[in-house]
């Protein structure tokens, strides 16, 4: 059917290329990018500019070059903090703990540990996706051996008090493994201050074209690899390095870095608008209470409609939003962060996640909120839902 | 003028994918939908066909069709709706010794009305399928009415009787004129992906095509229940056992387990005694038998006592027959001429010519 002009507000899922890579990447690739690990110029040129990119990325971080490691994305940093720190501190125990609002790259994998022996706790959250940091805590077995925990939803935008759960995990000698990926660029992230084991980030989420992301693990901490066939990364990721992608990466650590203070402003300001005019949408509920919330990630629940009727009528009107964990099989699951949080099946079928990128205008908002009211209207107005 | 809005129901197949294209060319607005029924890695049974519907290929050739046309395409979860009523309906025609016709249930209330329900909310109109049918104006009653597609092999005609004239009335069939070697032509001179995908005969949740296993494996409880029982021969005699009603079929000669020395069938499944009785072809044939649940696209009024020819299985000619009313949605057949294996729990459609002007399901068949 006939689309309008397209306003992108999921840009957790996938935000566009920061303008400036657009240039270095051609040019990149125009340099010929050899193997890392060859001995020859060209491959000790390549090495030079991937140690460079990793020397970048720990500055941002205030972490060593020598604790990250480049991975193809968010969900196998996840996946290899996760299954190799399990690995690597199994003597000390085999009891894990994690919350049901987790991306499904950390439920998943956590779910492979139960297979093979691990016992895995969920912690319950409140109406808002909070976890409870006492239950957290009493959570803690002598058998523990590694809390994994998100820094910010990407459904909800909700934080969670990383500093106090590394504090913990820290005081009981348990590994923490945090997944950072709609942290970082958002809210201030160093190692140095935050006793974190590990960190995952994605490209992606940060302007590169996706295939790209790094995992952090803290120096000492021990790491089981889940790839072989060759020493790079120190071992704990064989695979010829995505050079190209570990470029593009630095320079968009670098940009967050220093562009943090205008692009927080950016978001705030845009959040805000956002949220007084979904205010005035009656029978939209936003989900949110209080601050701590990343100024990126919105999630709202419209009543009386059906989810799926209002994704179609929004992407026809040429907005794209996502309704979390939108599944390509097509099986409208509802989103398990959502129903974790309470909402009922078609509370949760009905929501969005509204997320907005370093190029999201406040005219796109206000377009965004007037079709969206229209919509939501157009929906009500059907005989079907007045019974 | 701006042109109607039309969502073409598309399996990922080549049939719904070229007229999906073909609306396209006509000037519809298009909207593409593939509705997931049945996850089919929760059925179990060994898929016949690389292709089958509901599965993560099958959607992503619906997608990458109308991607190629330029028009968008969504994916409609309705499987609790199927479970509830396809399923179901499916699960307790067997335990009652009835066959059923699953496609023929989707086709009224899942194709057909749920989708049309959630178009309503989407705001569309008309609802178009790759079905080997067309739609005609009935002439005595100005009605539509369905009609036999133009390709007499493919033809479907007979699956669609249940289609509420409500629902007729929006409903689109752009394949009705084209024969299957057109439709496959044009597709790979389009080159569609489609153009080579398998025909698909079986019933979409029992790939294997043993509806046997499927009821044991997704009902075992159902099944649990069903004893077994005698068969019973013509002249009232018991001459074996028999595995529970739901694993038979009127007119079924194999797997039967006698060993008559005849060519038995089963004529009649009777659950309230757990009696199957078998006899010789012969008597497996009856003129004259009740449908209920019928649905009418013209004015019954204007079929009773006039002659029809009624087609009583997806692979059954029609044959001449005359229609009385009984109380209700029920009316009363009788074919000219004796028919063999008229099955409780198919449909029966009657025609007009070329013409579906109503059908049911039948239900009690008389025997001489």
């Amino acid at each position: 059917m006939e689309q309008s002009e397209k306003i992108f507000l999921d840009h957790a899922a996938g935000t566009s290329l920061l303008p400036e890579l657009q240039q270095n990447l051609t040019y990149w690739l125009g340099q010929g990018l050899a193997n890392p690990s060859s001995i020859h110029d060209l491959g000790r040129q390549a090495a030079a500019a991937l140690d460079s990119a990793r020397q970048t990325i720990a500055r941002e971080l205030g972490a060593q070059p020598s604790e990250l490691c480049f991975t193809s994305g968010g969900t196998e940093a996840n996946n290899l903090a996760i299954m190799g720190l399990a690995q690597a501190y199994q003597e000390q125990g085999r009891h894990i703990i994690t919350c049901g609002t987790e991306h499904p790259s950390v439920l998943e994998t956590c779910k492979q540990l139960e297979l093979v022996g691990f016992e895995v706790t969920q912690l319950p959250v409140d109406h808002q996706g909070q976890l409870d940091l006492k239950q957290l805590e009493h959570t803690i077995r002598t058998d523990t051996s590694l809390i994994t925990l998100m820094w910010v939803n990407n459904e909800t935008g909700l934080i969670h008090p990383v500093e106090a759960i590394a504090r913990l995990a820290q005081a009981h000698n348990i590994r923490f493994h945090c997944d950072a990926v709609q942290a970082f660029g958002h809210l201030p992230i160093n190692v140095a201050e935050t006793a974190v084991s590990s960190l995952s980030f994605a490209g992606h989420k940060l302007g590169t074209p996706a295939g790209i992301g790094v995992l952090y693990i803290r120096q000492g901490v021990a790491l089981q690899a889940q790839s072989y066939g060759g020493s790079q990364e120190k071992g704990h990721r064989a695979g010829t390095q995505n050079l190209l992608g570990a470029l593009a990466l630095a320079q968009a650590f670098q940009y967050h870095g220093q562009q943090a203070k205008a692009n927080a402003y950016h978001f705030q300001s845009l959040m805000q608008n956002l949220i007084q005019r979904l205010q005035a949408i009656p029978g939209l509920r936003i989900n949110r209470q209080g601050q701590r919330y990343s100024a990126h990630i919105l999630n709202c629940s419209v009543a009386g409609v059906a989810g799926e009727a209002l994704f179609i009528r929004l992407d026809l009107a040429g907005i794209a939003v996502s309704n979390g964990s939108a599944c390509s099989s097509g099986s409208q699951t509802p989103s398990h962060v959502l129903t974790a949080m309470g909402l009922d099946r078609s509370q949760a079928q009905a929501s969005l996640r509204i997320s907005l990128g370093l190029t999201t205008t406040a005219a796109e908002i206000e377009h965004f909120s007037t079709r969206l009211s229209e919509i939501i209207r157009a929906l009500r107005k059907e005989p079907a839902h007045d019974t | 003028m701006i042109p109607k809005k039309v969502v073409i129901a598309m399996s990922g197949g080549v049939d719904s994918s070229l007229a999906a294209r073909l609306l396209v060319e006509q000037g519809y607005d298009v909207m593409g939908i593939t509705m997931k029924l049945w996850g089919y890695i929760d059925t179990g049974g060994r898929p016949t066909h690389e292709s089958n519907c509901c599965s993560l290929d099958d959607i992503n050739n619906a997608k990458a069709e109308c991607a190629a046309l330029g028009i968008p395409h969504y994916t409609l979860d309705m499987s609790a709706e199927f479970k509830q009523i396809v399923i179901e309906n499916f699960v307790s025609e067997y335990r009652a010794g009835r066959t059923p016709n699953p496609c023929i249930i989707c086709n009224t209330e899942i194709k057909w009305h749920a989708l049309l329900n959630k178009l309503d909310d989407l705001g569309v109109d008309l609802l178009a399928t790759g079905h080997y049918a067309r739609k005609v104006r009935h002439a005595a009653s100005g009605r539509w009415v369905i009609g036999r597609g133009r390709d007499p092999v493919k033809d479907q005609a007979y699956v669609l009787w249940g289609i509420r004239p409500e629902d007729l009335e929006r409903t689109l069939f752009p394949l009705g004129e084209l024969s299957k070697q057109e439709v496959r032509q044009q597709a790979a001179q389009a080159q569609m992906r489609t153009a080579d995908t398998p025909e698909s005969m079986e019933i979409c949740f029992v790939p294997d095509n043993d509806y046997r296993r499927f009821l044991n494996e997704q009902y075992p409880a159902v099944i649990a229940d069903a004893a077994p029982g005698d068969f019973v021969d013509e002249e009232g005699v018991v001459i074996g056992q028999h595995q529970g009603v739901f694993n038979y079929t009127i007119g079924q000669r194999k797997g039967l387990g006698l060993a008559t020395g005849e060519r038995v069938f089963v004529n009649q499944i009777d659950v309230e005694h757990n009696i199957i009785h078998v006899g010789s072809r012969q008597a497996t044939a009856a003129t004259t038998f009740t449908v209920g649940e019928i649905n009418w696209l013209i004015p019954p009024d204007d079929a009773w006592q006039q002659p029809l020819a009624v087609q009583i299985r997806y692979n059954h000619q029609a044959q001449p027959a005359h229609i009385r009313e009984l109380s209700g949605n029920q009316a009363k057949i009788s074919f000219d001429e004796p028919e063999h294996a008229i099955t409780p729990g198919q449909s029966a459609v009657f025609f007009q010519d070329d013409l579906v002007i109503g059908g049911g399901i039948i239900n009690l068949v008389e025997k001489f």
